[in-house]
């Protein structure tokens, strides 16, 4: 039955993600909160405090427009109530528990990682090489899908626990050295 | 089962373990055959589960990220597992979606409801699990298995059990074939030996018991009846040997006729015997020699056979053998025909191989052999007749045993009894030998003497009871005893502690049948009673002292007032006369109040020489100085006597008087004794009656006289009767003050009657109605001098 599961995992690497007629960001959207249900908050972290609410923050240009506000009027995420915020300066960072940084922002990036690096903040964006820079998830576009990639080390830095599930799907980028 | 019947013990024996043993192995089989399945369904069932588990988790991520074709790659992998035909995954919403079919295994889809199920349905195992991740449930898997591999496992398995089955059967069939021998082996054998017997008619084979079980039983059977049959075979054999000797006899006397004898070659008659030519009918020996046998014979024998070959047939077997005797039928010159014996001898005579014949006219005894055969029959007869009187005698001799097991348990009962009185007996009992040795005791003699049975049993009870002092007397008892005498004697034994005790023996023999087999003493422990003994005669010799004693004072006494009593009376006797003489006027006229007060002197004395003549009476009695002075009269006399002295007294209180006395009875006694003693009862009836009656009657009885005097007077108290007779008593009543006695009175008559008269006296009375006062004396006293 080992051999078996192992098997099964050498032949699982980088499925497809379809979210069928739908726009890119309202895929994205949706995805934000799939992603989070296999990704765990270290103990002490405000998310496991059922009673505040999840902070989603976005700095620099929102793409989104006003489907954040749809999508996560009803929807839970960690069965929690969303609480967006818009984030224009890096001061501001601190008390989100997801950050989506823009496009817009590629240029105040380094800045930015420097303020989130090593914390339980879940950072991700749309927008290439973010991954190979320290975020910690950036959505990437192929074949007419969406896939994501995930700095593994970056995350392990950060204190958030990804599930393998999470991992099997992803590209992984800056994968972390074998632990002994 | 009928045909069950027929097998050999052996195959039933094997027959019947292997049938148990089948049963049981085969009930275990069974349960583990039906256990074992049951495991590999579970077993099949739970890796199905396992599976459906493992897959949905694969499922989750596709299905979050709706990954269909990602989910479909992942169940393609089900082609691993070669029992699963088709994986489906349904989502949240139970539309299908991805799904799995092992080739040429496409079905559709069953609607599922996302609950945990497993099912067998044919040969398809169906597995539904719902697909849930950190509570989220993202859709439902459903496998569908084939069984195929489960049946091919659980054939295998039933190959298996069903091998070993065999397997064990055999080795059942080994085991029941060795062991059954140790139950049929004996049985076989026992069958053997009955076929041998019966070969060999050897009745003296006996089989060796193994064992105390049936078949031990079985072959005590087997030798008892193998020894009843060779008792009655030894009976025949004597019948039969009795018949040989009868059958000799008879061959002597036939043996005495003459036998043809020919010398003979294969071809013909070379000499013969005048014997022959009478028996063959020849008249010269020429005419004889020369022939060949068969032609003395007819064409064909008795059993139909040709003559001629047969004939030669048998001389070539006498040349070859020697000799050879057979029967033969031949033919007389005259053409009969007759049965004869014949011996061919072969000899050789002069370098050359002849033939001697001896040819035996047996017609005759053929006969013989027929009275023979009847003789033989008769003797038969005898022989049952024999074996008849054989059966009474088992017959009266089991009766025998029949009344010597009643006599045997009577026998039982009795010593039952013996050995109840035996052991309760209160004296200790012990049996020995002659020689002395204990054989048996009681629990008494275990408790008097303090030996235990072990200690006792096989002792010399001399040894073992007798002290020094008395061992020889008791070796002298143990050998008088051992010659039948029967002793009993008090004597002194030692206990096993030393003390010794005074016993009462008895020592007697037991004797059976005329013959002495043993000895019994019985011991009773006396030593209490000898204490008592020596004490009760120190006692007496005590009281026999003090009564001496005694007797001399009282005699003593007796005197003293005899003489003190007369010398009181001469004075008194004085008093009275002249007190008379005063009061007769003689001295002188006296006055009223001198005569009153002389009256009272006069009766006082009168009281007090009353009073001194029976102390005086009493005393010469006690003292033995009266002497009995015997007369014939006649009895009416002495009563009027009585009732003359009374009759004023009487007449004052007016009391009846009834006297019944039979006319003329006489009496040859002391007549003045039994007037005092009656006239006694009289005045104390009138003293002690106030009113009624007072009765008088005597009678005789076989020369006794028996005077009754009956009053209704006060009558006399229960408790004061037995003092009644005492000296100086006065008994307690209420005429005590008004009635004048000296206490002396029936003391006096009771010594009177008693000592003097040789009589009794006795009282009957009821308190307050009466009393009466008997007398009894005999007719006549005899002179005693």
């Amino acid at each position: 039955m080992k051999i078996l599961v192992v098997s099964l995992f050498l032949f699982l690497f980088l499925p497809v993600v379809t979210l069928a007629q739908e726009s890119e960001y309202n895929v994205k959207a949706v995805l934000l909160e799939r992603l989070t249900r296999f990704i765990e908050w270290p103990e002490e972290s405000t998310v496991n405090d059922t009673s505040q609410s999840f902070i989603l923050g976005i700095i620099g240009k929102n793409p989104f427009g006003s489907i954040l506000e749809q999508v996560y009027s009803n929807q839970k995420i960690k069965d929690k109530k969303v609480e967006i915020r818009y984030i224009s300066k890096i001061k501001k960072i601190p008390g989100c528990h997801l950050l989506f940084i823009s496009q817009s922002e590629k240029k105040a990036l380094s800045k930015i990682l420097s303020f989130t690096r090593g914390k339980p903040i879940l950072t991700i964006g749309d927008t290439k090489n973010y991954a190979e820079e320290g975020v910690l998830i950036n959505f990437y576009f192929v074949e007419n899908k969406t896939r994501f990639e995930i700095n593994e080390s970056e995350a392990q830095k950060s204190g958030l626990f990804i599930s393998y599930r999470l991992l099997n799907l992803a590209k992984i980028v800056n994968q972390p050295e074998v632990k002994r | 089962m009928r045909f069950f019947q027929n097998f050999s013990i052996k195959s039933k024996l094997i027959g019947i373990i292997l049938l148990v043993s089948i049963l049981a192995i085969g009930t275990g089989f069974t349960l583990v055959i039906i256990n074992n399945i049951k495991t590999f369904k579970e077993d099949m069932v739970n890796n199905t589960f396992v599976n459906a588990g493992l897959f949905g988790e694969y499922c989750i991520t596709p299905m979050a990220f709706e990954d269909k074709k990602g989910a479909a790659e992942i169940l393609q992998k089900l082609e691993a597992i070669p029992s699963i035909m088709n994986g489906y995954v349904y989502d949240e919403s139970g539309d299908l979606f991805a799904a799995y079919n092992k080739s040429g295994n496409t079905i559709i889809p069953p609607r599922l409801n996302g609950k945990p199920a497993a099912e067998f349905e044919g040969k398809y195992l169906h597995v539904v699990q719902p697909v849930i991740y950190q509570d989220q449930k993202y859709g439902t898997i459903y496998l569908r298995a084939s069984t195929a591999i489960l049946d091919n496992k659980i054939k295998n398995h039933l190959i298996t059990m069903m091998l070993l089955l065999a397997g064990l059967t055999l080795i059942s069939y080994f085991l029941a074939h060795r062991f059954q021998k140790v139950i049929s082996g004996p049985i076989l054998k026992l069958a053997n030996v009955t076929k041998e017997v019966s070969e060999k008619a050897d009745f003296s084979v006996r089989v060796e018991k193994k064992g105390d079980d049936e078949i031990g039983a079985l072959y005590d059977g087997f030798n008892e009846m193998m020894e009843q049959i060779q008792m009655r075979k030894h009976e025949r054999d004597k019948a039969e040997l009795a018949l040989r000797e009868s059958e000799e006899k008879f061959r002597k006397v036939f043996e005495s006729s003459y036998d043809a004898m020919i010398l003979l070659d294969e071809n013909e008659f070379l000499d013969c015997n005048n014997a022959t030519l009478r028996i063959f009918g020849y008249a010269t020996r020429e005419e004889f020699l020369g022939k060949h046998p068969s032609e003395v014979s007819p064409p064909k024998q008795t059993d139909g056979k040709d003559s001629r070959l047969t004939a030669d047939e048998r001389i070539a077997k006498a040349l070859r053998e020697g000799s050879c005797f057979f029967e033969w039928t031949h033919r007389r010159s005259n053409g009969e025909v007759f049965p004869a014996e014949v011996l061919l001898t072969t000899m050789e005579i002069e370098g050359r191989k002849v033939i001697q014949a001896t040819v035996r006219d047996i017609t005759e005894r053929k006969k013989v052999e027929e009275e023979l055969r009847k003789h033989r029959e008769h003797l038969e007869e005898l022989v049952k007749e024999r074996t008849g009187e054989l059966e009474e005698k088992t017959i009266a001799l089991e009766n025998e045993i029949t009344i010597r097991t009643a006599i045997e348990r009577n026998l039982r009962t009795e010593k039952a009894y013996i050995d109840q009185l035996f052991e309760s007996a209160q004296e200790a009992i012990v049996v020995t030998g002659k020689d002395g040795r204990v054989l048996r005791l009681n629990s008494e003699f275990i408790r008097l003497f303090g030996y235990t049975i072990d200690e006792a049993i096989g002792a010399f009870l001399d040894d073992l009871i007798a002290s020094k002092e008395y061992y020889d007397e008791a070796v002298s008892v143990t050998k008088k005893v051992a010659e039948g005498e029967k002793i009993v004697f008090e004597s002194v034994r030692r206990r096993k502690d030393g003390t010794l005790l005074n016993v009462s023996l008895l020592a007697s023999p037991i004797i059976v049948d005329g013959k002495l087999i043993a000895i019994y003493g019985i011991y009773r422990d006396i030593t209490k009673l000898k204490k008592a003994e020596k004490a009760l005669k120190e006692r007496s010799k005590e009281l026999a002292e003090a009564n001496i004693r005694l007797k001399e004072l009282d005699r003593l006494k007796s005197m003293f007032i005899a003489s003190m009593s007369h010398e009181l009376r001469t004075p008194l006797n004085s008093i009275i006369g002249f007190t008379g003489l005063i009061l007769q006027g003689l001295a002188g006229e006296i006055n009223a109040e001198q005569k009153d007060q002389l009256q009272r002197v006069y009766g006082s004395a009168k009281h007090l020489l009353a009073l001194i003549s029976d102390v005086i009476d009493i005393s010469k009695i006690e003292a033995g100085k009266v002497e009995v002075y015997t007369e014939e009269f006649q009895l009416e006399g002495v009563i009027e006597e009585a009732v003359s002295s009374i009759k004023t007294q009487i007449d004052d209180k007016r009391l009846d008087l009834e006297i019944i006395i039979p006319q003329g009875l006489r009496l040859k006694t002391d007549r003045k004794r039994l007037l005092q003693c009656v006239l006694n009862y009289l005045s104390n009836a009138v003293k002690f009656t106030e009113k009624g009656n007072i009765r008088i009657a005597a009678e005789e009885i076989d020369g006794t006289v028996k005077i009754t005097v009956k009053d209704s007077g006060i009558g006399i108290k229960k408790e004061d009767m037995t003092k009644l007779f005492n000296s100086f008593v006065r008994l307690d009543s209420p005429l005590r003050f008004t009635t004048l006695g000296t206490g002396l009175g029936l003391y006096l008559t009771k010594k009177l009657a008693t000592e003097m008269l040789k009589g009794l006296v006795s009282v009957e009375s009821s308190y307050g109605k009466g009393s009466t006062f008997m007398l009894e004396v005999p007719k006549e006293i005899r002179d005693e001098k």
